[in-house]
């Protein structure tokens, strides 16, 4: 089993608070720091999910990069991720997740930020989903 | 600051490294990123002097930036109603108003 910790705080105006959010499970699956150069147009990135049995998701980069899931072409989500601002989610969120569909044909970045872009997405799922 | 489609961003890292026949500068490429409100890239295009060897390669980056033009509204008068007969400029024979 795998247990994946988010970390949710706040420091400013006096107040100085930190939340961890943990799940157990033995799902696991991740973008490990794939480097993606400047230019790459729809750059493939083996990397499924299947979004019902997800606990957690925490995407980030340090680049403005476009995420596309399943095809770069007809994506079925797109998130716009900005240079080191993590989308995260885990159930019991308050907003839905981005990721709508499952993750079945890989996911697509496109890097127009004029430098290489790190990426990461640790996603921790249930392996015996009800 | 431009606006462009991911097919036209695939099209301007195809022509990064060619000499611009436009600018005479070497074409370093767009940078930019995503606005999901719009679906579009917005940012800039970024050129380099050409030194003393330009590449041999050639891209008008003006031209990959514009439009599809569509075609221009016809000119040709309306064909009247087939019912009308006679050809187009005919005078019908006889005014009923003479």
């Amino acid at each position: 089993m795998a247990i994946h910790t988010i970390k949710l705080g706040i420091e400013g105006s006096g107040v100085s608070l930190s939340k961890d959010v943990s799940y157990t499970q033995a799902g696991v699956n991740l973008i490990d720091g794939e480097a993606v150069a400047n230019g790459q147009t729809d750059y493939e990135i083996n990397f499924d999910l299947d979004i019902s049995a997800c606990v957690s998701f925490y995407l980030v980069s340090d680049q403005d990069v476009t995420f596309e899931t399943n095809s770069g072409a007809s994506a079925d989500d797109t998130i716009a991720l900005l240079a080191d601002k993590p989308y995260v989610w885990y159930t019991n969120a308050y907003d839905v997740c981005l990721i709508t569909t499952d993750i079945t044909a890989g996911v697509f970045i496109t890097n127009a930020s004029g430098e290489t872009a790190t990426i990461y997405c640790v996603a921790l799922y249930d392996v015996t989903p009800a | 600051m431009i606006s462009i489609t991911k097919d036209t961003l695939r099209q301007l890292n195809v022509a990064v490294g060619k000499l611009d026949v436009d600018t005479g500068e070497v074409f370093v490429g767009f940078v930019g990123r995503l606005h999901v409100s719009d679906g579009l890239y917005h940012g800039d295009l970024r050129w380099a002097e050409a030194g003393e060897d330009p590449p041999k390669d050639t891209v008008s980056v003006k031209s990959l930036l514009a439009p599809s033009k569509p075609k221009p509204p016809s000119k040709s008068k309306p064909k009247p109603p087939s019912d009308a007969g006679g050809d187009i400029g005919d005078k019908p024979d006889g005014d009923p108003h003479d």
